[in-house]
């Protein structure tokens, strides 16, 4: 698997949570599983954990716990929350993505009887969603990797050079998320990437396999340039050859690579995504924290100019064809407009409501319990309305953007002759 | 929560926008002005209802569910409120200036509305704007 994070950084295990009337809130975390995996390692997890808060190191105690009718009955919560955990699931993804794309991380919350190890409390819990590439959670883009595309060229390939660099660079727009850097010579390449050059062949390197560029001649006596694909030749006639061969090679499916805005700069998307991730993170206050996202978002922005393009356009001569379609698109503007007016109320009323459950809690005007559980139902309905955000800005600025500017780029219809 | 816009305040800027209605002679501006001062009411029956709901709910008359269920609502009663005001009433009046300068400086507000911490200074500045640019002397 290409990109998704690495589970090796170690999570800061938090301690037992005492509220109170001999209960402690247990925070235990999954382990990155397939769809599959979430019940067995919920129980594992939980069991686990509760096990450790009662008996510590002492490994006989902790086994006889799994086997008493406390854990027994703990078992049954516990395949309620993974039940849960698997609907809210097909809620969130399995309309648009094939379950198999994907893994999970379950964050779990219970309240926990100080003495036996009873669950006492319906248990939260809250899902990171992992795809293949760079990593999605629920809450929104939170980080990426690319896919890292080096083209070394040999010395004195001239026949390489510009179009090779224009079906790669075509190639990178393709996949948003591949970084391409070219370099003409590899001695001006930096070592590492010297290393991987084959031979005095100019080298197309995805990731961490290199591959030979060479030419060949035809039946026909004319020159065609192709990939060395250990043995297996693949030749190269125009973009969609070095597309084909880069999603061959990297197994990355086009579809889930252009989830991301279309239409923006790597460097804008990099920016988006760093604002939105600094949200979830919750490096900035929550006042902040919605102003960021709505701006970060930049649909305000989008829609006008969406808006000022179909006024410009309805301004100009258009066919009957072009003028049922430019009403079509002020009909998909106007709705996509409305539903970020909504969004946009959830969102503020969210981080609203989160910081008068704040409020009330810290003057002892609701319970802690009361608070948590709120608190976990706040947050969920802000995460969907975020993700929602970021796919209405995938259409506003991918599918929409690109049906009117298509409509733009169409020639005006000629005069009749009288 | 504190919304950092309180009832006197809204009562000041409909004041203004009352005012700007009398003078203004655009009926198309005026008609939006008339629309903004109904979004302001919607917004100080918002507030002064959340007051009501925080207030029953200290003196345990309504459940702890109800009071957020019904808080909820009201807030979302007075975003929605204030929203309407920023994509709707700035954009319109905007669009009935004549020249590109006066243009560039009303729909600056819709920023500026949008921060509840600047939103009646705004709204004053606003309403000042409009009376300026769409009075016919």
């Amino acid at each position: 698997m290409i990109g998704h994070e690495s589970d090796s950084v170690p999570r800061k295990k938090p301690e037992p949570l005492d509220v109170g009337l001999n209960r402690v809130v247990l925070e235990p975390v999954t382990k990155i599983m397939r769809f599959e995996g979430i019940q067995w390692e919920v129980q594992k997890v939980v069991t686990g954990a509760i096990a450790g808060l009662l008996f510590g190191d002492n490994k006989e105690q902790k086994k006889s716990f799994y086997k008493s009718a406390v854990s027994r009955r703990n078992k049954e919560t516990l395949l309620q929350l993974a039940s849960q955990v698997y609907s809210y699931l097909d809620g969130t993804i399995s309309e648009f993505a094939d379950i198999d794309d994907y893994v999970f991380r379950v964050l779990t919350r219970v309240t926990v009887n100080k003495t036996d190890g009873r669950i006492v409390a319906d248990p939260l819990f809250d899902v990171e969603i992992y795809k293949h590439f760079g990593k999605v959670s629920a809450k929104g883009v939170e980080s990426k990797e690319y896919l890292n595309v080096l083209f070394i060229g040999g010395i004195g390939d001239q026949f390489i050079g510009p179009r090779m660099v224009k079906v790669l660079n075509k190639a990178v727009q393709e996949f948003k998320f591949i970084k391409f850097v070219p370099y003409k010579d590899p001695r001006a390449a930096p070592a590492t990437v010297r290393t991987q050059a084959i031979n005095n062949s100019p080298t197309l390197v995805i990731g961490d396999n290199a591959f030979a560029v060479k030419l060949k001649a035809a039946e026909d006596g004319t020159n065609f340039i192709y990939i060395d694909d250990g043995g297996n030749d693949f030749p190269i006639t125009d973009e969609k050859d070095i597309v084909v061969f880069l999603s061959k090679k990297s197994g990355l499916k086009p579809d889930i690579l252009r989830t991301a805005t279309a239409f923006d700069s790597v460097e804008r998307m990099d920016r988006e995504i760093r604002d939105i991730s600094k949200t979830i993170m919750g490096n900035v206050s929550e006042g902040a924290m919605e102003v960021e996202l709505i701006e970060s978002i930049g649909l305000d922005e989008a829609i006008g100019n969406l808006e000022q393009s179909l006024n410009l356009l309805k301004k100009r001569r258009l066919s009957d064809n072009m003028v049922a379609e430019v009403k079509d698109m002020e009909r998909e503007l106007v709705s996509a407009k409305k539903d970020y007016s909504r969004l946009r109320v959830d969102y503020e009323v969210a981080s609203n409501e989160l910081s008068n459950i704040e409020e009330k809690w810290k003057s002892n005007q609701i319970t802690f319990e009361q608070y948590e559980v709120e608190r976990w139902k706040i947050l969920r309905s802000q995460g969907l309305t975020r993700e929602k955000l970021v796919n209405l800005q995938a259409n506003v600025k991918g599918v929409l953007t690109s049906r009117i500017y298509a409509l733009i780029s169409k020639p005006e219809p000629m005069e009749k002759a009288k | 929560m504190d919304f950092e816009i309180t009832v006197e305040e809204i009562d000041k800027l409909v004041n203004q926008v009352n005012q700007a209605i009398g003078e203004v002679n655009d009926v198309v501006v005026r008609r939006e002005l008339e629309f903004m001062k109904a979004r302001l009411a919607d917004m100080r029956v918002a507030l002064l209802e959340l007051e009501n709901v925080e207030d029953k709910y200290l003196r345990g008359d309504v459940t702890t569910d109800n009071y957020f269920d019904r808080r909820k609502k009201l807030v979302r009663d007075f975003f929605i409120a204030r929203d309407q005001i920023l994509d709707t009433v700035v954009p319109n009046v905007t669009e009935r200036a004549s020249s590109s300068e006066v243009k560039g400086q009303l729909i600056k507000f819709k920023e500026l509305l949008k921060d509840n911490k600047k939103f009646i200074d705004a709204g004053i500045d606003f309403v000042l704007t409009v009376v300026k640019s769409f009075i016919v002397h």
